[in-house]
């Protein structure tokens, strides 16, 4: 796939306050890309550095291979949906839509077709003379998609577009969102820090903390082999479980216990000492005889489908576990097995991921 | 809800108190606007002139040329009315959505001449109006008062309650500055824009002194400075038709304000500034 958006070393400051950091990025075309991260990481400094509402401080951007650096955002030929939504209060449904067609001049004729066509597909024909503030929640964010999708813009920019729903709906209008992707495959950039969304909308994820992208990679290469400690913690719920570990003379000392460690492993552990363990809840495998690492129940949450026990380890360190098997009654367990292939290791003093071995 | 009853007196005894205080003059000057000379004199206090007399409306109408002095203080008014309503504008405007250097500094030197005292302005201004070749005219009453920091302040505070988010999508829909300000900023803030407009118009409308200063020819003169041709320093002044013609003045902008109170008050409680 071709290129559409390029970031090289792009930084923002505010001030002496950086906000983003050497941001190195290049979006696809047609994909569906998400900026993931904590509130402040700077996700939505970077969208808005695409739609020009932002000056970029230093570095390039490039959308089609043309430097845009300095173009105005009305001749960026973008969408945005806002997290407010951005609706013209004073205006009908039909004028908000269409405001920006008649900006750009358009012939009538072709303002009532495009109009139309978005007010049917997001089944908002009913609604077209209303007033914004006669609508709920679910259809003001439908009217947003509506503006943004007449456009026919080739770049979807969306920013926390479903924070103001409530869940239910949050779900319905995630997969409305995909569904219009679908049919007319821009180039969608949408922030969220909801990581379900993040999951479920993305063809990649761009993970962030402070200003620095931690990751790039497809939803199930973030969950499975996350490239630092800090997204290891931040994606999934309840996190990645994290052990401070030592790797001496083939043996890795765990949470008080000594695990021996298979021969493969042993020369990617090799040169390491301090290492972090990084083990998913559902990864650990609960035994009631025997275990790989010992641990006692604190305390139990059963969510009907899922059972999770928080742990204690000999050393004192805290760790979760869960299995979706709500037989078994986990507060008779004595410790917990893992397989080595579900395990990722990090470098305790950088907090970067050693490698997987495959 | 039950409120305290002996608190409820107090304040509203206050406020009718207040009212009386303000509304004195006012009541004075429709009741001698009803009253021949002599009742003027004997009977100056009574707000109910008997018999009431409709001379002193009947003579202004006649020897006095009321339309002559209604267009020159209409003239000025509208014109001093429409043209500041537009600077503040387009100045909050480049103060709330721009940000251009020395911007803090401007905006406060701007918010400083809120404090210098328009008697300290009178001479400097007379000054610049005789050397333009401007004073007897309707012009040299008109441009010291075409700006306005009061206007700027108040129309800034209202641009501000408008979500930023709104002009960015504006902007990204291809809107230009003037098309942000017509199309999306105005139509918004309509409500506040005509309460500044109804202020400005009746302050100028009242206005007497600098008028006074500027306007030589009574052929030019506005209705405030009209009215001073019926009261002499010597002695036989013409009480009654003075209120005629007082009444008549206070008219427009009385009107006006009626029609229009809901803004104003609107308006002034938004900026948090207490008028």
């Amino acid at each position: 796939m071709e290129n559409s958006i390029v970031f090289t070393h792009v930084n923002k400051a505010y001030g002496n306050n950086l906000v983003v950091e050497d941001l190195n990025l290049e979006i696809r075309r047609g994909e569906r890309l998400i900026l993931l991260g904590p509130s402040g990481c700077g996700k939505t400094t970077t969208l808005r550095m695409i739609a020009g509402l932002e000056e970029i401080t230093s570095g390039e951007l490039y959308m089609e291979g043309r430097l845009v650096n300095k173009l105005e955002p009305g001749l960026r030929n973008i969408a945005m949906v806002f997290q407010s939504y951005a609706l013209f209060p004073h205006m009908t449904v039909w004028e908000n839509i269409t405001f920006g067609l008649r900006l750009q001049k358009l012939a009538e004729e072709e303002i009532n077709r495009r109009g139309e066509q978005a007010l049917e597909i997001l089944h908002l024909a009913d609604y077209k003379q209303k007033k914004t503030h006669e609508l709920s929640g679910g259809q003001k964010q439908r009217v947003a998609l509506c503006r943004a999708l007449v456009k026919h813009s080739p770049y979807f920019l969306l920013d926390e577009p479903l924070s103001n729903l409530d869940a239910q709906l949050r779900q319905q209008a995630r997969t409305e969102l995909v569904r219009l992707h679908e049919m007319f495959r821009p180039t969608m950039i949408y922030v969220t820090h909801d990581q379900i969304e993040a999951m479920t909308v993305a063809d990649r994820i761009v993970v962030m903390n402070k200003g620095k992208v931690q990751q790039i990679d497809t939803p199930e290469n973030i969950y499975r082999h996350p490239a630092n400690t800090f997204v290891a913690g931040f994606i999934g719920s309840p996190a990645m479980n994290l052990f401070q570990g030592t790797y001496a003379g083939g043996e890795l000392y765990l949470g008080g216990c000594i695990v021996s460690v298979p021969e493969e492993w042993k020369s990617l552990l090799a040169g390491h000492r301090d290492i972090c363990v990084g083990l998913r809840p559902e990864a650990c495998i609960p035994k009631f005889t025997e275990a790989m690492v010992n641990c006692t129940v604190e305390f139990m949450e059963n969510t009907g489908n899922l059972q999770t026990a928080s742990l204690r380890l000999p050393n004192g360190e805290g760790c979760f576990l869960q299995v979706s098997n709500l037989r078994v009654d986990l507060t008779q367990l004595v410790g917990f097995d893992f397989d080595w292939s579900n395990i990722s290791l990090f470098d305790a003093a950088t907090g970067m991921n050693i490698g997987y071995v495959r | 809800m039950k409120t305290n009853f002996s608190k409820e007196i107090i304040w509203h005894g206050l406020l009718w108190l207040a009212v009386v205080v303000m509304l004195w003059p006012v009541v004075f000057m429709l009741s001698t606007s009803f009253k021949d000379l002599n009742q003027v004199f004997t009977a100056t206090l009574n707000p109910l002139p008997w018999p009431p007399t409709l001379n002193n409306y009947l003579l202004v109408l006649e020897d006095f040329p009321l339309l002559t002095y209604i267009w020159n203080t209409l003239k000025i008014a509208v014109g001093v009315t429409l043209f500041k309503v537009g600077t503040s504008i387009l100045a909050a405007f480049a103060f709330v959505y721009y940000s251009f250097r020395y911007k803090e500094i401007v905006f406060n030197s701007m918010l400083l001449t809120f404090f210098i005292p328009i008697t300290v302005l009178i001479m400097p201004n007379y000054l610049l109006m005789s050397q333009l070749g401007l004073l007897n005219t309707t012009l040299g009453v008109m441009l010291p008062g075409l700006v306005d920091g009061m206007g700027i302040f108040l129309m800034r505070q209202t641009m501000r309650s408008i979500p930023k988010a709104l002009l960015e999508a504006a902007v990204l829909d291809g809107a230009g500055p003037w098309q942000v300000l017509t199309r999306v900023v105005l139509p918004l803030i309509k409500p506040s824009v005509f309460s500044i407009g109804i202020l400005f118009f009746i302050n100028s409308w009242n206005e007497y002194f600098w008028p006074l200063l500027v306007l030589q020819d009574k052929a030019n003169y506005t209705l405030p400075l009209a009215l001073q041709m019926f009261i002499s320093a010597e002695g036989g002044s013409e009480w009654g038709i003075a209120m005629a013609v007082a009444t008549l003045t206070s008219l427009p902008p009385l009107l006006l304000y009626g029609f229009c109170q809901k803004f104003i008050i609107n308006t002034f409680m938004q900026a948090g500034v207490k008028g």
